[in-house]
């Protein structure tokens, strides 16, 4: 059996008596179902889980990768969601305007950055069992709550317009008519929202993620420079066009989006649902590591398949998705291309799957009601319905004629820059408080590393906001 | 093929030996409280540990009062950027963005 964490607000739940002892002839406690409270769908489902789990804790060897099997998901598909849309377009505009240089190694530290904040999003979920807005709200207040709940969704239905964009870019590669290519994006987050099932839920969006790193076949098949790489990564240079405004400016986006207020929600909100405890800890950072890692390769790819764009001068800086992977034909092959449209794709939709979640899930946790992909469809009603109305309304904006797109995207990062200074010090107040995360509360270093994050990623947030409201700040703007 | 049938054997064994299958074979009733015993303290969704508000200390006081400010700030910037492209003469950025041909992301 697993260790309790330790409890210190409020009184422990009532507890059925334990099982051992009852094997084959004990009598049937006569009170056995009105003992404990009463269990819904979704805890069946994850005590299903949680078995699975507690069977392969206990010995090494081939049962150890098996539990890290069972226990990996949510920093995988955080990080991996993260790589959206939008991003993916940005790492290709930025290797088309600076090659290889800087930006390598600066893209492999951001998510060094992004390791750090989401880290504390698995120790906070797996102490309190709760979700980030449930948490905001039971200990902040009902304003912060509600101000939080509102924020997130307002940004991720804006930030869902750009995915359900990308899915329409990739199919888009592949001749399919912008109309059929949306409502496939939009069938395709239904049907894996609504098996019910968490755990299935969770292992469909991973085998999804997985085509982010269909940028590395692309990144090789534009044969990179090796040397020049090695010597990207150990100078971070060179960087053509010296510093200027809009390099700086260009960096703090950068940072700025390192994590966005969705990766905080989701994350801790998964690690609920997945019912990791205290125990679990250790996995879940292998998890979030791993995902850091994988999206980091993923992003770095991406730079490099298009630096032919950079080496043959070819102006880049207006392209999107789909005209980047054209671009890309004399460079990289037909083979080369399609699979830069399939990975385009691949983003916006993993991102649209777990970007639409989190707004389900912060809805659910301040509102009071059912929030678990494990919820039957009757129980947890209000939560679908979020989630499918989130994905829905995005969707059906993106197939306006004339409707301003451009604006949509323009706004999203300014929402999503602002919204994260609230979120990212209620994580960090959160995480410090150590009536409700006990032993688990932020170490020294931790808090060192989270606050020396914290005060960048806002710092680099409110410039990029400022600046992108009021351009003429910058003189080079 | 084999060996995963061991270990299926071998899982199955564990659950007898945890004392989980049989009662639920004999008493389907106690399905219920199984459910009970897996999960860790505040993991049903029906009992979760119940937290109260923070006590907030010297420094997180100010600190929310910053939040507020932001709050304010972060209202009149995006006010600002909806305003601008809407308002009748908004500098030339109406047309910029609005009828700037659609994004082909």
């Amino acid at each position: 059996m697993e260790t309790r964490p330790k409890e210190s607000a409020g009184p422990p739940p009532e507890k059925h008596p334990p099982l051992e002892g009852l094997h084959g002839t004990v009598s049937l406690p006569a009170d056995a179902r009105q003992e404990g409270p009463q269990i819904a769908t979704e805890d069946r489902k994850r005590a299903k889980d949680r078995r699975r789990v507690i069977l392969h804790r206990t010995g090494g060897g081939r049962r150890s990768w098996m539990l890290l099997w069972l226990l990996i998901g949510p920093g995988i598909l955080v990080m991996l969601g993260e790589n959206d849309g939008p991003s993916m377009i940005s790492y290709a505009q930025t290797g088309a305007t600076y090659g290889v240089g800087f930006f390598l190694p600066f893209i492999a530290l951001t998510f060094g950055m992004a390791y750090v904040v989401q880290e504390m999003t698995v120790r906070l979920g797996a102490a309190t069992k709760r979700g980030h807005a449930e948490l905001i709200y039971a200990r902040f207040g009902r304003f912060w709550g509600f101000f939080a709940m509102a924020d997130l969704v307002l940004g991720n239905l804006l930030t869902l317009v750009t995915e359900f964009i990308a899915v329409r870019a990739g199919l888009g590669f592949f001749g399919v008519p912008p109309a059929l290519a949306v409502l496939s994006g939009l069938l395709v987050v239904m049907a894996v929202v609504l098996t019910r099932r968490y755990w299935t839920w969770e292992r469909i969006t991973m085998a999804f993620a997985v085509f982010n790193l269909v940028f590395v076949p692309v990144a090789f098949m534009a044969h990179p420079v090796s040397s020049q790489v090695v010597h990207a990564f150990l100078t971070w240079r060179p960087l053509p066009g010296g510093v200027n405004a809009q390099f700086i400016l260009l960096v703090m986006a950068d940072i700025g989006a390192t994590v966005t207020p969705w990766m905080l929600f989701f994350q801790q909100s998964a690690v609920v649902d997945k019912g990791l405890t205290t125990a679990d800890i250790r996995h879940g950072r292998i998890d979030t590591a791993l995902g850091a890692g994988i999206a980091a390769i993923a992003a770095i790819a991406t730079v490099l398949a298009v630096t032919p764009l950079f080496t043959h001068q070819v102006a880049a800086s207006s392209f999107q998705g789909a005209e980047f992977a054209q671009a890309l034909v004399p460079f990289v092959g037909k083979v080369g291309a399609t699979l830069f449209a399939i990975g385009i794709f691949e983003a916006g939709l993993v991102a649209a799957i777990t970007i639409s979640s989190s707004s389900a899930y912060a809805f659910g946790e301040v509102m009071g009601s059912p929030h678990s992909l494990n919820s039957s469809l009757r129980e947890g009603w209000p939560f679908y319905a979020v989630l499918v109305a989130a994905a829905g309304i995005s969707a059906f904006l993106v197939l306006i004629p004339h409707a301003p797109l451009v604006f949509i995207v323009l706004i999203v990062n300014v929402i999503a820059t602002l919204a994260m200074p609230p979120a990212i010090l209620f994580l960090l107040l959160l995480v410090n408080d150590r009536e409700i995360m006990g032993e688990h509360a932020n170490t020294r270093l931790a808090n060192f590393l989270g606050i020396g994050v914290t005060v960048l990623l806002v710092l680099a947030g409110l410039v990029y906001g400022i600046t992108t409201v009021f351009p003429h700040i910058l003189p080079s703007q | 093929m084999r060996v995963k049938r061991k270990r299926r054997t071998e899982m199955s064994q564990k659950i007898d030996a945890e004392g989980i299958r049989e009662p639920l074979r004999t008493h389907p009733e106690l399905a219920e409280a199984w459910v009970h015993e897996v999960p860790e303290a505040g993991q049903l969704s029906t009992a979760k540990l119940r937290f109260g508000h923070a006590r907030l200390t010297r420094g997180t006081v100010p600190l929310l009062w910053g939040l507020r400010i932001h709050v304010l700030l972060m209202i009149f910037l995006i006010s600002v950027q909806i305003w601008r492209p809407c308002a009748p003469a908004g500098e030339g950025r109406a047309a910029d963005v609005f009828s700037a041909e659609e994004s082909h992301v």
